[in-house]
């Protein structure tokens, strides 16, 4: 599956966010986007997610058969951590994964597949969750919170992760092991577009960094060293 | 549904406004200024808390509908619609029995004809219900990821607040300002059958049934032979159950 950008603008009146951006991402791979604050990472995410709709351009998104994805079916093909999400009310860890396998169709079906139940679980193990699934998220620290919703998205099992500066409130150790885990993601064979300000990690980790400054993608390439001064 | 649909504990209907139109036109009847029968009476009040539903909704939506903006201007609609019922009563001078036990919530002189109105605008509230309980889930979890998993966020919400709506408005128009029990109920839900909406609701409307009638026998009997408002008595068993839940979850 693959993710094409192709010449997006995006403004508010009187100011320009995004200057005719052009950027693809394909899964089994992890790529970073990179920028100081305002400079349009959240804009472009929030694009690709359809909460805004470009003002020009296009965004479509490719199936690995050659044919396009029709957005009007409302169909998600990827899986979304927002910035600034908020703790869910009352719920535990594993309720909240649970969420996951929701299917707002079925309105009177209690009960998830043994499928389902099974797919939480190893989510949440890989998440290193296991020993703490039935607390609630007041229990939790910021880093175990973040490593819940990415047990969220995985549980969705969708081929694209998208998330936009979950790394926040993570300490150094943390990180690593968040960097770790994305990049094995990948590895067996998801696309994550990661938001995030740890340039050092994105260089160690990702296959591929985006930087954005200034309305435009200054770099976009294979991580390398250089990087600090372009941001 | 307010609870989940705002995002907040402390939904309940009589404090976010819902009951608010239902009371002015009751206040309105028993202050003489319109003089109706009990179909056009249930109808008029019915009607009264879903326009005050969807002027809530209405008010809070601004490129999308907020959480806390619904909750804050729900409280202001209640505040507003209690001092009109309050001014109505006072103007007509008739801070009698009935007007005590409609503020405090009474069921004293109703029988069964006094329901029948009430059962059409029953039936569809409880119909509304189904199709967006399962929905009313994803929405603890944020607008954004409610809407990445299909769970269109807006549609949920105002659908939750039609049908608590109608409910709050038959709930005002047969048993006056009754407290604390939507507060409360569906946190006692929660302890019981845990957080899936579909089973909190299953289980809080026969559960606040039951608060009430037993408030209601405990009104009857408590000061024999007068009988107090069934709301003072919810309140005052609500109200402790409430500070035991609050500090036992949050």
């Amino acid at each position: 599956m693959r993710i094409e950008v192709r010449d997006v603008s995006f403004s508010y009146p009187n100011n320009l966010i995004l200057d005719s951006v052009s950027m693809t991402m394909e899964t089994k791979s992890l790529v970073c986007l990179i920028g100081s604050n305002g400079m349009g990472k959240t804009t472009l995410i929030d694009l690709i997610s359809e909460k805004i709709q470009p003002s020009s351009g296009n965004i479509s998104i490719q199936r690995d058969n050659g044919s396009y994805v029709d957005k009007d079916i409302g169909e998600n093909l990827f899986a979304l951590i927002p910035q600034g999400i908020a703790d869910p009310m009352y719920l535990t860890v594993r309720e909240t994964v649970s969420m996951a396998r929701f299917d707002p169709a079925r309105i009177w079906k209690m009960r998830l597949s043994d499928y389902d139940e099974k797919l939480i679980s190893q989510s949440i193990e890989l998440c290193g969750m296991s020993d703490k699934q039935d607390r609630t998220f007041l229990e939790l620290s910021g880093g175990e919170k973040q490593r819940v919703w990415l047990a969220f998205c995985l549980a969705q099992d969708k081929e694209l992760l998208i998330l936009d500066e979950s790394l926040h409130a993570l300490d150094f150790s943390s990180r690593i092991f968040y960097f770790q885990l994305l990049s094995s993601l990948a590895e067996s064979g998801k696309g994550i577009l990661l938001s995030t300000h740890e340039l050092s990690l994105a260089e160690k980790f990702a296959d591929r960094i985006i930087v954005v400054k200034d309305t435009n993608i200054v770099y976009d390439g294979p991580p390398v060293n250089e990087l600090a001064s372009l941001i | 549904m307010i609870q989940l649909s705002t995002r907040n504990p402390l939904g309940d209907p009589q404090l976010f406004g819902l009951g608010g139109g239902a009371a002015v036109v009751q206040a309105l009847s028993m202050a003489g200024i319109i003089v109706v029968g009990p179909w056009v009476l249930v109808s008029l009040s019915i009607l009264a808390s879903i326009g005050c539903a969807f002027v809530i909704t209405f008010f809070s939506f601004k490129d999308y509908i907020s959480q806390s903006r619904l909750a804050l201007i729900g409280v202001s609609f209640s505040a507003i619609s209690v001092a009109i019922s309050m001014s109505i009563f006072a103007q007509a001078r008739i801070f009698s029995q009935q007007t005590i036990h409609f503020i405090g919530g009474s069921m004293s002189n109703r029988i069964l004809d006094n329901i029948v109105p009430t059962l059409p605008f029953l039936l569809v509230a409880i119909l509304l219900a189904p199709p967006i309980a399962a929905r009313l889930n994803l929405l603890s979890l944020g607008d954004r990821i409610a809407y990445n998993l299909g769970g269109r966020p807006g549609f949920t919400r105002i659908m939750a607040m039609s049908s608590a709506g109608i409910l709050a408005g038959i709930a005002v128009s047969m048993a006056g300002l009754i407290g604390f029990v939507g507060l409360v109920v569906p946190h006692i839900s929660r302890l019981l059958v845990g957080h899936d909406a579909r089973a909190v609701m299953l289980v809080s409307a026969p559960l606040g049934a039951l608060l009430v009638l037993y408030a209601d026998q405990i009104a009857r009997l408590a000061f024999m032979p007068s009988e107090i408002p069934v709301g003072m008595v919810t309140t005052l068993v609500g109200a402790p159950l409430m500070i035991f839940i609050a500090r036992r979850l949050i």
